[in-house]
């Protein structure tokens, strides 16, 4: 053996056509640095090699956005090869959580890499894993002092109702425990049997249940119920649905991108919708024309870092933060994959991508 | 023209008006609070002052102004002093932490110069969405003389966050606008159990009523009741959708623009409409548009049939400006109303026709 200071490489596990994995490799290929791009159906069908003398910089990326990973996900849960997935049922509703335990496991098997080769995960795949698992999330946080929105723990439609009126709370959001961007999502307000109203992503076609890039709006109790149930037919997260400050008549929330325990980047997003996502159309503000005060902007700060703090393992991370009508925070979600922010540069002129590269070295 | 737009969030508040005279415009802007600073600009004549006047405002409302009809309110806090200069909001959050509106309206009429204040905003009433304000009404009543300076109350200034609009409950105010009847600005959001009664308001300037869905039988007591409100100005109906409640005829609104009465009015809003065609049809060379500054008929449905009779109606050229913002016509009619009504704004602002559910809706019902 030489010597020398073991060679490293960047390794990046993405889909072949990830959006992500090319702004990352193309900033790693201007800065003359090598790399590997595995898919994680390379990962799943153990198709790949590593040399064992090589220190690899791993980044994870977001495994959406492609059918063919999202199957084998999904099967690779199931440890049924040979099912095939129509491609029209891409997204729907009802494979939900054989998809997050597939992910749990496929983040596993990355992880126990670590045994084998010289291994330096940027974020730690276990964190990645808690972090989409919003319940064990919240729960981190809370007992770490952070606030989230209050927690009901119905699992039913009616049992909710009842938690509500018991808890006086009019309004709440349901979630698949683990979601990411607005899938699976439904704002839910209830006043009387007569009188009540869900904002969804979730859309019946063809008597299945799909994410709609439309927010839609349900108003009996029937149509509610029904996409309550398709919801919960994996683990729900319930919490209130607390107020969103008001800008310009638009609710907003910021996604605030941590990087290397330092707040990077805060994007207020803007939506007339209660369902405030990026992937659905919604507005993209910047900070300053919404001349928030020092003092607010240090809370949405501070909140974002304590909550990294809870999650060690994540060099970076995009934090979803809730600003009431009378100035408390809260946070929402926390996205391992959240730093993709296009056209937007920090105070240094770094994107999110330059800005994670920059603090590795 | 003259606008008054302001800028808020937590801690800044900031005004900016604008004015325009002959060939000039002048600006006054800065801290809400304060006087602000002033400056004025000349240009080559009248039409180009109001055009550069239109682009500098266009330019603020991006910025995230609102064209406001006066300074917005201060949100109340329990125990805090009170400056008789400001308005007040009272509102109930979902953090308990911070009462009731009506803890706060207690604690409010306990302090020096409560009396003194001359506008009045009520949020969020309770912690149950099917509270109404009759408590609140009636505490306002029974405690008069802490109000005796109020001319302007806001009833439901509840955003879309916080409650369905078609669920804001309201209540009955004919005792209470019996009791305040030298007011002269009155707003309300929300429809459902809204009656004023038969009222005799001599002062009033202002009526503003949104509604997800408005009752006739409202409209119908505004109609009965307009020979006393002879010093109307401002006037604006948000009727709302079927389907939420709404059931105003049109008849009912062909009876309350009728004949003589109110004949200062200058604005006047019949909108967020579920049968805008046919309010746009209602005014149709009529004789009201001889005093109006305004005609409002946005957020509607309004589609190709209320274009064409836009079209037709000449004595819409009359008016100051014409708002028929949020609207489902096609492109090519959009393009020969802008020619024809240079005081109009067509803009589209969102409405998009669901082709697929073959489905219009008003701007705001839910």
């Amino acid at each position: 053996m030489s010597n020398l200071k073991a060679q490293t490489k960047h390794l990046i596990i993405a889909p072949k056509e990830s959006r992500r994995a090319k702004f990352w490799i193309q900033l790693l290929e201007q800065n003359n640095l090598s790399y590997l791009h595995l898919s994680y159906l390379d990962i799943i069908s153990d198709y790949f090699s590593l040399e064992k003398d090589i220190q690899y910089i791993v980044r994870l990326e977001s495994a959406g956005e492609d059918f063919e990973t999202y199957q084998s996900i999904i099967h690779f849960e199931k440890n049924a090869t040979n099912q095939i997935l129509a491609k029209e049922n891409f997204g729907e509703l009802s494979n939900f959580e054989s998809w997050y335990i597939g992910w749990e496991k496929v983040l596993k098997k990355i992880k126990d890499l670590e045994n084998i080769f010289q291994l330096k995960f940027i974020n730690e795949p276990l964190d990645i894993a808690l972090a989409f698992n919003k319940k064990a999330t919240q729960k981190l946080l809370l007992e770490n002092k952070v606030s989230c929105p209050e927690i009901l723990t119905s699992t039913s439609y009616e049992s909710l109702i009842s938690e509500m009126k018991a808890k006086k709370i009019a309004q709440v959001f349901i979630k698949p425990i683990a979601g990411s961007s607005a899938s699976g999502i439904m704002a839910f307000r209830y006043f009387d049997s007569e009188k009540q109203k869900a904002y969804s992503t979730v859309k019946k076609k063809n008597g299945n249940f799909y994410n709609s890039l439309k927010v839609q709006t349900y108003e009996t109790k029937e149509a509610i119920k029904e996409v309550f149930n398709e919801i919960a037919k994996s683990e729900l997260q319930i919490e209130r649905w607390v107020p969103k400050w008001q800008f310009n008549k638009m609710n907003v929330d910021f996604r605030v991108v941590v990087i290397n325990k330092k707040v990077e980047f805060i994007v207020p997003r803007g939506s007339r919708s209660p369902i405030t996502n990026l992937h659905l159309g919604n507005q993209k503000l910047k900070l300053e024309d919404l001349n928030l005060s020092s003092e607010i902007i240090e809370k949405i700060k501070q909140i974002a870092l304590e909550t990294m703090l809870c999650f060690p393992g994540l060099h970076y991370a995009g934090i979803d933060v809730l600003l009431s009508k009378k100035a408390k925070v809260y946070v929402l979600e926390v996205n391992p994959f959240g730093d993709m922010l296009l056209n937007i540069v920090n105070e240094k002129g770094n994107t999110t991508y330059e800005q994670e590269l920059e603090s590795l070295i | 023209m003259k606008e008054y737009l302001e800028f808020r969030d937590y801690d800044s508040h900031k005004f900016w008006q604008i004015e325009v005279a002959g060939n000039e415009f002048t600006v006054v802007y800065g801290k809400f609070g304060t006087d602000g600073r002033t400056q004025t600009k000349s240009f080559k004549d009248a039409a180009e002052a109001l055009k550069e006047a239109q682009k500098v405002m266009k330019q603020k409302i991006k910025k995230g102004y609102e064209k406001m009809l006066e300074a917005s309110p201060t949100e109340y806090k329990i125990g805090d002093k009170v400056d008789a200069s400001k308005a007040y909001k009272f509102f109930q959050d979902y953090d308990a932490e911070f009462g009731t509106a009506l803890d706060q309206i207690k604690s409010f009429i306990t302090q020096e110069n409560c009396d003194k204040v001359t506008k009045i905003v009520i949020g969020m009433w309770g912690e149950d969405t099917e509270d109404s304000p009759e408590e609140i009404i009636n505490f306002i009543i029974e405690n008069k003389e802490k109000f005796k300076a109020v001319k302007h109350f806001y009833f439901g200034d509840i955003e879309s966050e916080e409650n369905e609009i078609s669920w804001i409950e309201q209540a009955d105010y004919e005792n209470f606008l019996k009791e305040f009847n030298t007011i002269e600005k009155l707003e309300f959001r929300g429809g459902n159990n809204l009656s004023i009664g038969k009222v005799n308001l001599p002062n009033l300037k202002m009526l503003r009523i949104e509604t997800g869905g408005m009752d006739n039988a409202l409209v119908a007591e505004i109609s009965a009741s307009k020979a006393n409100m002879p010093n109307l100005e401002f006037l604006e109906l948000w009727l709302g959708d079927e389907n939420y409640g709404g059931d105003v005829e049109i008849e009912t609104i062909k009876e309350l623009i009728s004949g003589d009465s109110f004949p200062k009015l200058k604005h006047l809003g019949i909108m967020n409409s579920d049968t805008q065609n046919d309010v746009v049809k209602l005014f149709e060379n009529h004789p009201i548009l001889d005093r109006l500054d305004v005609l409002d008929l946005s957020m509607g449905i309004l589609t190709k049939i209320g274009g064409e009779s836009l079209l037709a109606n000449d004595k819409l050229s009359s008016l100051k400006s014409l708002n028929c913002v949020f609207n489902f016509m096609p492109d090519d009619m959009i393009k020969a109303l802008t020619k024809k009504f240079p005081n109009g704004d067509f803009d589209r602002s969102g409405a998009d026709y669901d082709m697929e559910e073959d489905y219009w809706y008003v701007e705001v019902g839910e």
